[in-house]
């Protein structure tokens, strides 16, 4: 006369994996003993180390006995010295689950400093940084940056890096050599940077790679693009660019709608200005399945 | 058209197509690699399985025995659990005890289909409950120590559901 936990875990591993939605991950947690450990594999310590401390955050685990695998951490912009409070934790919680094997790590808007301690210096007090997939950077980090977290996160595949003025030609080809195991590479390109065909040749080595983003606030420069983009194998690729058809030549724009059409290059949306009607009715004919987003009509003279 | 016998725990004797008893990778293992010859006429000693709970599994795998291969790794129609078709579903409307009895044979059996749309089954009751209602659905004691779901609800919030 079996009930529900007479199935083997490999069972009820399989049920809970169909559930979908965090919100029934945590109903589930709480049912029993044995539901809340076997969970627990498919669930992702997220902690957001903001500007009120560690809201308590230690001390909940301390007296968990969850041993979680997957773990997230969210620097946020520093201002103040609480941020210390938030690094001590974020170190203490990698240190804390020797058997994470899935780590993410998003820093906003953050400083050097801080960087360097999960990146360099104190390399003992990071065991676990062989785990890092996922890092997210956004803001301004600063110079070799870049070479370190190659050497301290070897294991990355997916990168986000936006809007970084040191991200230029040299970060990427460093990012390219050092983890060819890339699979998806989210870029924003800083307005100050201009990168040239040897940081585009750099990304053709990523052969795992499954998806590229690159987004630029300036178009123009970047007139080789097309037949660039026509070239790379990743089967998702696409490209964002604020004020698109206003800075770009006409010409320009025509070869990279060229390369849409050879599906190498999926462009989902494109920000279009409102007023500019040549370019709308050109993007409208020749890719009709694009999604538009309508700049307002504010001033114009800032584009040039 | 070639027969073996499978016996019960409850020493109950089944006389079975062999391509219908191969929809158990479990049989068809003992068939093929291990060699038993079922022209022997010796029934397959199946010591987990109780003969209610067979009959009804070898219903399901008559219906099912022409199934194409399921393609594998599609990992999008693999988390679905709305796509269960209606005989299936007019064939697990039983009560609780039969439904993870005949988890619990096809987990032994290997029919990693009948599984499959089982656990479907299951996760479809746990969808959308909260953790009393899910106790009540299933009859299971909370076993934690009093205060400890609070506990529980605090560490949750930190948690979301890995990709």
């Amino acid at each position: 006369m079996a009930t529900i936990n007479d199935l083997p875990n490999e069972l009820l591993l399989l049920i809970f994996r169909l559930l979908g939605e965090t919100a029934n991950a945590q109903a589930v947690s709480s049912v029993c003993r044995r539901w809340d450990q076997l969970i627990v594999p498919t669930l992702r310590l997220r902690i957001g180390l903001y500007d009120d401390g560690d809201r308590g955050v230690r001390d909940i685990l301390c007296r968990s006995s969850r041993q979680y695998e997957a773990v997230a951490l969210d620097f946020p912009e520093s201002s103040c010295e609480t941020t210390d409070i938030g690094d001590r934790t974020g170190l203490w919680i990698l240190a804390r689950f020797m058997h994470v094997t899935d780590v993410e790590l998003r820093f906003y808007k953050y400083d050097l400093k801080r960087i360097k301690l999960f990146f360099g210096g104190r390399i003992d007090d990071v065991p676990q940084l062989p785990a890092v997939r996922y890092l997210f950077l956004y803001g301004l980090t600063g110079d070799r940056i870049y070479s370190r977290f190659v050497q301290r996160a070897p294991n990355l595949t997916k990168l986000t890096v936006d809007q970084d003025a040191f991200l230029d030609d040299d970060a990427i080809v460093c990012i390219c050599n050092g983890l060819p195991q890339l699979a998806d590479l989210h870029l924003k390109i800083h307005s100050a940077v201009e990168l040239t065909e040897t940081a585009f040749g750099a990304i053709h080595l990523l052969t795992q790679l499954q998806r590229f983003h690159i987004s630029f606030e300036n178009i123009s420069r970047q007139v080789w693009l097309g037949e660039w983009f026509k070239r790379l194998p990743a089967p998702t690729v696409s490209i964002e660019n604020m004020f698109l058809p206003v800075v770009m030549p006409l010409a320009e724009f025509e070869l990279l709608l060229a390369n849409l059409r050879t599906r190498v290059l999926t462009l989902r949306k494109i920000f279009v200005a409102v007023w500019h009607r040549t370019i709308r009715q050109e993007v409208a004919r020749v890719r009709p399945d694009l999604q538009f987003f309508y700049l307002e009509p504010v001033d114009t003279t800032l584009f040039g | 058209m070639s027969t073996i016998k499978l016996e019960t725990s409850d020493g109950v004797k089944f006389t079975v197509k062999t391509q219908v008893a191969k929809c158990s990778g479990t049989i068809r293992t003992m068939l093929e690699d291990i060699g038993i010859n079922p022209q022997d006429g010796e029934a397959i000693p199946l010591s987990n399985v109780h003969s209610t709970i067979l009959q009804k599994i070898l219903v399901w795998a008559e219906h099912h025995v022409d199934d194409p291969e399921p393609p594998r790794d599609d990992a999008d129609a693999a988390k679905r659990t709305d796509d269960i078709c209606s005989w299936d579903e007019d064939f697990l409307k039983v009560d609780q005890r039969t439904l993870f009895d005949v988890m619990l044979a096809a987990n032994y059996l290997d029919m990693k289909q009948l599984i499959a749309v089982c656990c479907k089954t299951v996760a479809n009751m746990i969808k959308g409950k909260t953790a009393d209602q899910i106790r009540k659905t299933f009859n299971i004691e909370n076993d934690f120590p009093p205060g400890d779901e609070d506990k529980i609800r605090l560490r949750n919030q930190f948690c979301e559901e890995r990709r």
